[in-house]
């Protein structure tokens, strides 16, 4: 187990290099290096270097690749919190409503043009996370009405009804809104470009601490994946932990969509994958999502920008082409041998 | 508990078949929007969901390029009048020297009035394919037209003939000369019966309407309506043949002639001392400042021939038609000079200046960042040569002072 999360430390640091050595201009890896050397230690940089290489990497490039990272990250950890505490493989905190609700509130934004004082630009990424927790709370809100036990099924349809419900309400605002209908439909399909340092800055603490939060409950996890009664046998409260957990994945699902956009396919996979390679203790599980998340979102974001550049591809669409052939290979080929 | 599940699988039905019907609406016209009364946008707006439709809009560009000398050698056939009209057009276009001009103008103006002579005395022989290439057949008396282009209805104000306009499309309402009480359709998805209730004689349509792969017009073609399509065109030589189409169809080819040869004359004054400019300055041309592009264009789009005559170069001219750009390709180019059409997102100027990376690019630290007026340079009409003085004086504003 030591040398696989070695490895597997190992393979993210070499990806994150590559990912910044890489772009539709080209600066040499040797060179990439020695910027971000010289920004991190003072270290001189080496005769002949581009002047354009140090805004393209420290500015541009590297703050992309870590956000991707961050946002792969929390994604990957919710996906794996949901799937646990709702004991179904298919959910995804997209299922509770987040994705359509923070969709929502970027919409309206977009809309109105509103920005909010002292936070200005962050405005949309803000609204974005309050309607994200917003549209999961109500949901929870209302599957604890319908079923005073907080049911698995309960929640998961309860989340669906609201999600559905809301990107109606979306639907019919970008109808009636013809001029931002391509904003709306490109921002739900995600971007991590010209995001700069800010949103690396404020995504960073985000998800060290929603990660902290859920891996105090790792425990917990591990017990509620046998089953509710059992759970509940062993003095679990399983009220109390799902409304916990489901809150704290929401706040980092909604974090991570607001930033950059509606990201499918890593929070439905990253726990599969993830669980084939490392067992199903969650204090295993859960890191090791965060970094495979965090990992495959790089990878599908270097895809998303160097492929037809200097153009972009919606990184939305790049998850799910790369990450559901890669899926099935993981998972028929590890069938196979057992 | 029974009605309470019940009560829920009806809502989840509801809400299903809502958001399934309106899924539908969304295909149709997802990536149409936001054209913010710009055509340029929604080019790029298709090209950048899927690559099929931004194809056929680049296909189309082509087609109705090399259907440009097939439009006009009918009309050279059907008519010895318009045959003079065509060839002193061509003269005037390919005339590169700007001091013979002003001659050629006087010259030409003879040739006009020569040909609405024997314009009015006799009915010409109409077009029988439109600016796509489809075969049409235009009804005897043209009174009532609908056009579903912002750019088509620029021209026909500017031939005169905006009174005839029966119902336009909703990005037309800000052209000056149209009147505000117009019935307005969606060009995307037009109201069939709204449009048969006007009555048309003739419906124009730009290339936007098809730029989804489906033809939302056909069932108003069906129906026996003439439905002409106008391309927009990717070439000034393009703009000039759109208006002397629009020019023929509606009767006013000496207004038209008037328009092509005062574009003629603007263009070449420009091109003149374009030419005369050796150190050319690196141009970047953004038709989205918002956090969604940027966006730009290379070869196959009016607004790259533009740069090319002013005397500079697009710093994208390597790529093809409608792009999203890299902002790190924009940083590795350097250019001297930034321009941005987006008046739609607010403060442009300001968000391309404080983009994280840019700081160091010539043109943010010498200030030469400007805005173009987007209408103007985003539709292909006679207005584009407000949108190529304003470009040419922020680019060259000395060279360009007098112009």
């Amino acid at each position: 187990m030591r040398k696989k999360i070695f490895l597997a430390f190992i393979i993210s640091i070499a990806v994150i290099f590559f990912a910044v050595a890489v772009g539709s201009v080209f600066i040499s890896p040797y060179h990439t290096f020695f910027v971000v050397l010289n920004k991190l230690f003072a270290i001189k940089l080496p005769q002949g270097i581009s002047a354009v290489a140090v805004p393209i990497i420290w500015e541009l490039r590297l703050p992309r690749v870590l956000l991707a990272f961050l946002v792969g990250a929390a994604l990957a950890v919710s996906g794996t919190v949901t799937q646990s505490v709702l004991k179904n493989p298919l959910a995804s905190p997209f299922t509770l409503g987040v994705s359509s609700g923070a969709s929502l509130g970027a919409a309206i934004i977009m809309i109105s043009g509103f920005t909010l004082p002292l936070i200005g630009g962050f405005t949309l990424p803000f609204v974005g996370l309050v309607f994200g927790l917003a549209t999961v709370f109500a949901s929870v809100m209302l599957a604890s009405r319908m079923d005073k036990n907080m049911e698995s099924n309960t929640i998961i349809l309860a989340g669906m009804v609201f999600s559905l419900f809301v990107n109606a309400i979306l639907t019919l605002l970008s109808g009636l809104s013809k001029d931002n209908m391509t904003r709306i439909t490109q921002w739900t399909m995600g971007s991590f470009a010209m995001k700069g340092w800010p949103y690396v800055e404020m995504m960073f603490p985000i998800l060290i601490l929603g990660f902290l939060g859920v891996m105090f409950f790792s425990r917990e996890l591990d017990i509620l994946t046998f089953g509710e009664e059992q759970a509940k046998a062993l003095g679990v409260d399983t009220k109390r932990v799902k409304w916990l957990l489901l809150g704290l994945t929401a706040a980092l699902t909604g974090a991570a969509v607001a930033f950059a956009g509606v990201i499918g396919f890593i929070d439905l996979i990253a726990p599969h994958v993830v669980r084939r390679f490392f067992g199903s203790q969650h204090r295993y599980v859960l890191p090791m999502s965060a970094l495979f998340g965090g990992v495959f979102m790089v990878i599908a974001d270097l895809v998303a920008r160097t492929i037809i550049s200097p153009s972009e591809l919606p990184i939305g669409a790049v998850t799910a082409i790369i990450g559901a052939p890669f899926f099935a290979y993981v998972y028929f080929k590890r069938e196979k041998k057992v | 508990m029974k009605t309470k599940i019940t009560a829920l699988l009806t809502a989840i039905l509801i809400a299903f078949s809502f958001s399934s019907c309106s899924k539908v609406s969304t295909q149709t016209s997802s990536n149409v929007s936001s054209l913010g009364s710009s055509q340029s946008i929604v080019s790029y707006s298709s090209e950048e969901s899927s690559d099929i439709s931004s194809s056929s809009i680049f296909s189309s560009a082509l087609s109705s390029s090399s259907k440009v000398a097939s439009s006009s050698k009918v009309v050279t056939k059907t008519s010895s009048s318009s045959k003079i009209v065509s060839t002193s057009s061509k003269a005037i276009a390919s005339s590169s020297k700007a001091v013979s001009s002003s001659s050629m103008a006087v010259s030409s103006s003879n040739v006009i009035s020569n040909v609405s002579s024997s314009a009015t005395s006799s009915a010409i022989p109409m077009p029988t394919k439109d600016r796509e290439g489809n075969t049409i057949k235009l009804p005897a008396h043209i009174n009532r037209i609908i056009s579903a282009s912002p750019q088509s209805t620029e021209i026909l104000t500017g031939l005169g003939v905006a009174s005839k306009l029966v119902a336009i499309d909703i990005y037309s309402k800000d052209v000056s000369g149209i009147s505000s009480d117009l019935p307005k359709i969606d060009f995307y998805n037009p109201d069939a019966e709204k449009i048969l209730a006007l009555q048309p004689d003739i419906i124009i349509v730009g290339g936007m309407s098809q730029s989804q792969g489906t033809d939302p017009f056909k069932a108003i073609k069906d129906a026996g309506v003439c439905v002409i399509y106008i391309p927009s065109s990717p070439s000034l030589q393009g703009i000039m043949d759109d208006i002397a189409f629009e020019a023929q169809i509606t009767g006013t080819t000496d207004k038209g002639n008037t328009m092509i040869s005062d574009m003629t004359i603007q263009i070449n004054k420009i091109k003149a001392i374009g030419s005369t400019i050796t150190t050319k300055k690196k141009v970047y041309f953004e038709i989205d400042s918002s956090s969604f592009g940027p966006y730009s264009f290379g070869t196959g789009v009016f607004l790259n021939e533009i740069l090319t005559d002013i005397g500079a170069t697009n710093i994208f001219s390597d790529q093809k038609s409608w792009i999203k750009v890299s902002p790190e390709q924009v940083v590795s180019l350097n250019p001297d000079v930034i321009l941005s059409n987006d008046t739609y997102t607010s403060g442009a100027i300001g968000v391309i200046e404080s983009r994280a990376g840019w700081g160091g690019i010539a043109a943010i630290t010498s200030n030469q960042v400007f805005t173009i007026d987007t209408n103007s340079s985003s539709r292909p009409s006679q207005n584009i040569i407000k949108a190529m003085l304003q470009m040419a004086k922020a680019i060259y504003p000395d060279q360009y002072k007098n112009a």
